[in-house]
């Protein structure tokens, strides 16, 4: 088992979440919390700070991991309209429990990490913008906000610095499409939740048709991290390009599921079965869903990649959200790919049409299979529907429910086969 | 200053599209660019005056340089661009959008309106053409649903490209549909208790490319490939809005609009897109009548104009002054013309005027004006007013004015109607003889001495001269019905006993008279309108 130096870390992220009350602006002030706003306010301008993350290699923990830094640069310098920041809490996918952690047994990281980033890009408000069934973690947020209002930390003239800011917590509706930028901003507009074509972009016609940057939870609670112990520190962890600690979530017949903090890069072998305990007992590792579910699956053969971004991706995965779906061989993936499909299908907005008529056609091409009425040139015609979908709608969602299709009948097509053929399930 | 901004902003550029170089408008799509230069892109949810959603996905096109497809009603143009819209890749992925947008769909096309001019049909013999490889259940969505006054909506039909929606929230700016549901089970909807309640609805039924939304006046009426369309001016007010009547063995089933940015861009209202109601009407009269012994009867064309030709001789030249005509703004300018003609240089009296009611009705900022007549301008123009030492409608209704009619001579318009039967019948009882020539039903035909059909605007040519002085021109989308004739083929049939004649076989050589006789007009003398009509000049 691989358990080099590197994968080693002190905790980052969670290491308040144990505390007591760890939720209290106490508990965070008393392991050093809302330092790095002072320094970030008093000892750097907008534009330092954004230098700060570009060189610190933070990238976006929303899934697709686009460089932070890079995007807040995306933020008109100068701008006749406000900038609004939005933190993106609308965690949907499936599989995907890491930032609810966060939210609500740590929500003053959250809301450190979002002033120090509106003071980068020059936003006098933010949003929360938070999955409507997180009452919890919403509530935590809005408690924070209030204590940190109290302290003097949101507000007007921010630690004396000139800086203003107010933070809102918006609750959304249910849509998982909400959790993609562009929806969520019509959402948050009050509009029904359509993503919006890009150009333009939110950098340039956000919400209210103002320049916005939405960045996810886990990613803007990186930020006072690295503002306090600086670009080296943060580079030191995880390997080039992919630095910094990264939550994943585990799901599926392990002894011990849970969100768990890593450095990035380390492998999935010791996720499994190092941190987690590896498979409940009579169990056997079938796949490995690596970054939330819409991220292509991974089998035994797999186990040794890394967790990143660049690692995953050379893999034929993605690293996605972090959250660790682990399915064992007891567990038909026949059943589990109509699952998901079932889940993408539901949660299409129904806008363009190869998302809204594919994703219906695909759901039940799969519950044909499932009931044991599939025909073998069944498969070829998913992945010719797949490839329709792919890369013609506005947003990606579509292009989300297609990984679990493709890469299953690439790596299960024999339980696909015997599904049509004996008409059963495999196992 | 004024100079450079033009030269600026009508500077071409110029781009490749399917390797051929064209030149166009900038701040155009790559749509707008292709359709300027006839290139085809298909389109469902993309329709010209609407802000383009880009849901459709099916104008999806090639540039070079760029990975993706992309979508042509929503990129701008930018010089030198190489655009290619018939590649495999962009072929494979408008056939896909078409299969996409079909397996839910009913295919119930035999029993659709829209046949014969559905987007999905149309574009599916184009570009389709494959076997079908859906064998799953259909989804099912909410059928015959009342959405209005005219509007039926079928759910299952409908490919969502949200242009009735559009249309509502930017043109009507009422907003009464809305998407409902998520997904594939999506659908359009009205909010509970609320029609679709505007002035414009039936525009809705017109644009939906499929036959989701149907007008409940022209569905199950005719199918489309059996009606003919004849470019035409609604009468319905001084807009002059361009339409096409779409007829069929002589009945016109209705109207569409024809776009001109300069007077109704893409659109009509209800009201005017009902006027074709009128052609059938039961009240209009088609056949010549005569009163005998307080008794209108039918007699025939050639005895009317006898007995006409008879009231005019039996007059004398003093009683030239009892003469009155009353022009019509419902009528062409060539009939109205004409009538000035037949009124000045024949009978010779200057008592003309057209102004007899305001006629004036609901009006908005959209599309419908005030006056609720077509031609009022042209009728003014025509010299239908009062000349020198004649007296107006108003001056003869005045109530201290007890002189006698010898002869009033009325085109289209309702005495009765607009005056109310006691005034009507104070003022009647002055007349000796009234003419009524009237296209329209008309109630004060039981008063007429002698009544004379005549046709509709649909059963003839001619122009008329909008609100906005822009003279239109509409062609003959029905022959006559009864007895009906034009306004001026009466004034010609009259004529000659009367000892001038005039000699104009069709509305065409009327209309170059009026161009070499009436200030503003020289214009009409080039021979065809242009499409969007010419301006009168000052």
């Amino acid at each position: 088992m691989n358990s080099g130096k590197k994968d080693k870390m002190e905790k980052v992220l969670l290491k308040n979440i144990d505390k007591p009350n760890s939720y209290n602006i106490e508990t965070y002030m008393s392991s050093g919390g809302y330092k790095a706003i002072e320094k970030a306010l008093k000892e750097y301008s907008p534009d330092q700070i954004i230098d700060i993350v570009k060189k610190s290699n933070l990238r976006g923990r929303g899934g697709a991991g686009f460089p932070t830094g890079v995007k807040w640069s995306f933020m008109p310098k100068k701008s006749d309209k406000p900038k609004y920041l939005i933190c993106n809490a609308d965690e949907g996918e499936p599989g995907t429990f890491k930032d609810r952690i966060l939210l609500e047994l740590d929500p003053h990281m959250l809301i450190e990490g979002m002033i120090i980033s509106a003071f980068a890009i020059g936003a006098r408000y933010s949003f929360i913008y938070i999955r409507g069934e997180f009452m919890l973690g919403g509530k935590r947020c809005e408690t924070a906000i209030q204590e940190a209002k109290e302290k003097g930390f949101l507000g007007e003239n921010i630690l004396e610095s000139g800086f203003n800011h107010e933070i809102y917590v918006h609750y959304g509706a249910g849509a998982y499409i909400c959790g993609e930028e562009t929806s969520l901003m019509n959402s948050l507009e009050g509009k029904r939740g359509y993503p919006r074509i890009r150009p333009p972009f939110p950098a340039a016609y956000g919400v209210f048709g103002n320049p916005t940057t939405v960045n996810n939870v886990e990613t803007l609670a990186n930020v006072p991290h690295i503002i306090e112990k600086g670009v080296d520190w943060y580079l030191s962890i995880g390997p080039e390009k992919n630095n910094g600690p990264k939550l994943l979530s585990v799901s599926g017949p392990v002894k011990k599921p849970g969100v768990y903090e890593v450095p990035m890069g380390i492998p999935l072998r010791k996720v499994i079965f190092d941190l987690c305990g590896g498979m409940l007992s009579g169990k056997i590792l079938k796949a490995i869903i690596p970054g939330g579910s819409s991220t292509p699956m991974l089998t035994m053969d797999d186990l040794d990649v890394h967790m990143d971004f660049d690692s995953l991706a050379k893999a034929g995965s993605m690293l996605g959200s972090g959250g660790v779906i682990v399915i064992d061989d007891s567990f038909c993936i026949v059943r589990a790919v109509k699952i998901l499909t079932d889940f993408y299908k539901h949660e299409s907005c129904g806008q363009c049409t190869p998302c809204r008529e594919g994703l219906g056609w695909l759901k039940r091409i799969m519950d044909r299979i499932e009931n044991g009425e599939g025909r073998e040139e069944d498969l070829d015609l998913l992945l010719d529907i797949c490839k329709d979908i792919e890369g013609h709608t506005i947003c990606p969602l579509a292009d989300a429910a297609i990984p679990p299709i493709r890469s299953s009948i690439e790596k299960f097509r024999d339980e696909y086969l015997y599904h049509i053929r004996e008409k059963e399930c495999m196992i | 200053m004024a100079a450079e901004l033009k030269k600026k902003t009508t500077k071409k550029i110029k781009l490749f599209i399917n390797n051929r170089e064209v030149e166009t408008k900038p701040d155009s799509t790559i749509i707008q660019a292709a359709d300027s230069l006839g290139i085809f892109i298909p389109r469902m949810c993309y329709f010209p005056g609407l802000t383009p959603p880009g849901s459709c996905r099916i104008c999806q096109v090639e540039i070079k340089g760029m990975n993706k497809l992309e979508l042509a009603c929503k990129t701008q143009i930018k010089e030198g661009m190489e655009i290619f819209t018939d590649t495999d890749k962009v072929l494979k992925a408008q056939k896909s959008v078409l299969e996409l947008l079909l397996i839910d769909h009913p295919l119930d096309c035999p029993i659709c309106d829209q046949a014969g001019e559905c987007i999905l049909h149309d574009y599916f013999m184009k570009i389709g053409l494959y076997k079908s490889r859906f064998i799953e259940n259909k989804v099912q969505k909410p059928k015959v649903q009342d959405y209005g006054k005219y509007i039926v909506y079928d759910g299952e039909r409908c490919i969502l490209c949200t242009r009735c929606i559009r249309f509502l929230d930017e043109v009507s700016k009422t907003s009464e549909l809305a998407l409902v549901e998520r997904g594939n089970k999506t659908y359009i909807s009205i909010f509970p208790g609320k029609k679709i309640d505007n002035p414009y609805s039936l525009n809705v039924t017109e644009i939906c490319p499929v036959g989701a939304l149907t007008s409940k006046d022209f569905r199950f009426k005719c199918r489309v490939w059996f009606l003919q369309s004849t470019p035409s001016i609604c009468p319905g007010c001084s807009r002059g809005c361009n339409i096409f009547i779409d007829h069929f063995k002589n009945e016109a089933y209705r109207y569409r609009a024809r776009p001109n940015m300069k007077v109704n861009k893409h659109w009509l209202c209800d009201d005017g897109r009902m006027t074709f109601k009128i052609i059938k009407d039961e009240n209009r009269i088609t056949s010549p009548m005569m009163k005998k012994d307080g008794k209108l009867n039918k007699i025939s064309l050639q005895k009317a104009y006898k007995t006409i030709v008879d009231k005019f001789k039996a007059l004398n030249k003093k009683d030239t002054k009892k003469i009155y005509g009353l022009a019509s703004p419902f009528a062409s300018n060539e009939d109205n013309y004409l009538f000035v003609k037949f009124m000045r240089e024949i009978v010779g009296t200057e008592n003309i005027d057209y102004r007899i009611s305001d006629y004036s009705g609901f009006s908005d900022d959209i599309l419908i004006c005030k006056d609720h007549t077509p031609n009022s301008n042209g009728a003014e123009n025509m010299g239908a007013i009062p000349g020198k030492e004649g007296k107006s409608f108003a001056d003869l209704i005045s109530p201290d004015n007890d002189s006698r009619i010898k002869i009033l001579y009325v085109m289209d318009h309702d005495l009765l109607k607009i005056m109310g039967k006691e005034q009507f019948e104070i003022f009647f009882s002055r007349i000796d003889t009234l003419i009524l020539q009237s296209s329209y039903p008309n109630s004060t035909v039981e008063y007429a001495d002698i009544f004379l059909p005549t046709t509709l605007w649909a059963e003839s040519s001619g122009t008329f001269t909008n609100g906005f002085k822009r003279i239109q021109e509409f062609s003959k989308a029905l022959e006559p019905v009864g007895e009906t004739k034009t306004h001026w083929e009466h004034f010609i049939e009259l004529s000659k006993p009367l000892g001038k004649t005039f000699k104009f076989k069709t509305s065409r050589e009327i209309t170059r008279e009026i161009a070499k006789n009436v200030k503003g007009y020289l214009r009409l003398s080039e021979g065809k309108i242009a499409e969007r009509g010419v301006l009168v000049k000052k």
